[in-house]
């Protein structure tokens, strides 16, 4: 019968050879951690798994991936694969026995990203490969511009600041997106929503009761899509903002704080729509809600 | 047996990345463990389901005049027959949640499109409605391996997109042509079917 732990020996066995190394910062025992490394192909995958504590993963070396763990953690820390694919992080032990820890992991800049954790808190910076994040409970901060970003959790807050696409779910806990992204799209049930940005170009956002909050302007021929059952919806405009809104509300208010333009009775008979153009449009908002408010701001 | 794979092991060996020599001592170890070899299955099976669940579908053609159209014949049969009316909307919703979340990267006319819609998410009506089925079904048998708290959250989630659904269920019953709040009702089908698939997600370590 092969055990757990002889698995592991011949798991870390492959590849490149691991160096164990034990760190010490400014002597105290308490912060005594210990790292493994391993080679990682240009291009290649790094995936971590960390059940309960926080991971942050940073930009490292151009062809290593590096893991820290406090010492208390080494016998727990596993990193797995080739050099093709790392799997780096502490397993999921039956029984609550699954220990707290705070992992940092740097990676190539240009490495492919998955992380994954249960209630574990998410730091990301500055990578630049496609990331992927999903998390049951954890808080997610993501400030990097990867090719192409996508975290999903059920009850953690995520924010994000950055230039790259950005797909980003939740179910109750809140959502923020700042920078540049081209292409946003943002999900929740209760969770608040709240994106902008100068020159915003296409979003999507859809949450069941969760408020929805835009400040900012929009970039000639940008997008703005909202859709919610009863979360309050705000946008925050410049006074010189263009764009053409499609409001309809079944049930909430409408209230317009750009121009003169009012809301008016819809032909099916349901609530009411309001359809104007500011400046010289180009821009497209479009807000769908069943009872929520919708407030329409001049900054 | 009281030494059992780590997970990591298992998921190296079910996504197949895991080295020959990993591989092999897995497998013996799935011989000899039946605990082990049940958890795998397990996972097989769940990751087998959910890759089933289709992503997204194109509608050759807008489907939503088919789809009010069958509405409205329903509404006059559903004195007698309610509870298929809701089917056929909650199916249609299901559809339309796939192709609008596919037409939110590149929005194009919905009447633009073929024809065969209707047709089409009759075809996997079922499909859906088993797959909701089956993800509900495990995350009420599994659900105490997420936190409590987490749990607490997603069951208060699901109970907020039904009290939503109902809601735009309702109203458009009572105004069967409004576009908008068919699309209210298609959105909050997306939100359950996406809530679900996370929540299973969550629970079986993939």
């Amino acid at each position: 019968m092969t055990s757990r732990s002889s698995l592991r020996r011949a798991s870390h066995g492959l590849g490149c050879a691991v160096t164990l190394t034990l760190l010490w910062s400014a002597g105290a025992a308490a912060q005594q951690r210990v790292e493994l490394r391993r080679a990682l192909v240009t291009g290649g995958t790094v995936r971590v798994f960390l059940p309960l504590g926080s991971v942050r993963v940073l930009v490292g070396e151009d062809t290593v991936v590096s893991v820290s763990a406090p010492q208390a953690a080494a016998g727990k820390l596993v990193m797995a694969g080739d050099a093709r694919v790392l799997k780096v992080g502490i397993n999921r032990e039956p029984g609550g026995s699954t220990p707290t820890v705070d992992l940092e992991v740097r990676v190539p800049r240009s490495a492919h990203l998955g992380v994954r954790t249960d209630s574990a808190d998410i730091d990301i910076a500055n990578v630049e490969g496609g990331v992927e994040v999903f998390t049951a409970g954890g808080r997610v901060r993501v400030a990097a511009s990867p090719r192409e970003l996508r975290v999903e959790s059920l009850d953690g807050n995520i924010e994000i600041e950055s230039a790259a696409s950005v797909t980003a779910k939740s179910a109750s806990g809140w959502i923020v997106v700042r920078g540049t992204s081209p292409d946003v799209e943002l999900s929740s049930v209760s969770g608040r929503v709240a994106l902008g940005g100068d020159a915003f170009a296409r979003g999507r956002v859809e949450t069941i009761s969760g408020e929805v909050r835009f400040v900012g302007s929009f970039a000639t021929g940008g997008s703005l899509d909202i859709a919610t059952q009863s979360g309050a919806v705000t946008l925050r405009l410049p006074a010189n903002v263009s764009a053409d809104f499609d409001i309809t509300s079944a049930h909430g208010a409408i209230q317009n704080g750009l121009s003169n333009t009012r809301a008016t009775p819809q032909a099916s008979g349901t609530g009411s729509v309001l359809r104007f153009t500011q400046g010289d449009g180009g821009a497209a908002v479009t807000i769908h809600t069943f009872k929520g408010p919708v407030t329409l701001i001049r900054q | 047996m009281t030494d059992h794979l780590h997970e990591t092991e298992m998921a190296a060996y079910i996504d197949e990345s895991a080295s020959d020599a990993v591989r092999s001592t897995v497998a013996a170890h799935l011989a000899a463990c039946p605990m082990c070899a049940a958890e795998v299955r397990r996972a097989v099976s769940l990751a087998a389901r959910l890759s089933s669940v289709p992503r997204s579908i194109d509608p050759p053609r807008d489907p939503w005049p088919e789809i009010r159209g069958e509405i409205q014949r329903e509404r006059r049969r559903r004195a007698a027959r309610w509870t298929m009316g809701s089917a056929l909307l909650a199916a249609a919703a299901v559809l339309l949640v796939m192709s609008v979340g596919r037409q939110a990267r590149n929005p194009a006319p919905i009447a633009a499109q073929g024809s065969g819609a209707l047709a089409e998410w009759r075809r996997v009506e079922p499909a859906y409605e088993r797959s909701e089925s089956e993800m509900a079904g495990t995350i009420a048998q599994g659900k105490t391996e997420l936190t409590p708290t987490t749990v607490a959250a997603v069951q208060k989630s699901l109970a907020t997109i039904d009290s939503a659904i109902a809601e735009a269920r309702a109203a458009l019953d009572r105004d069967p042509s409004n576009e908008a709040l068919a699309r209210l009702l298609v959105s909050a089908h997306e939100r359950k079917v996406d809530l679900l698939a996370r929540a299973t997600r969550a629970m079986s370590g993939t």
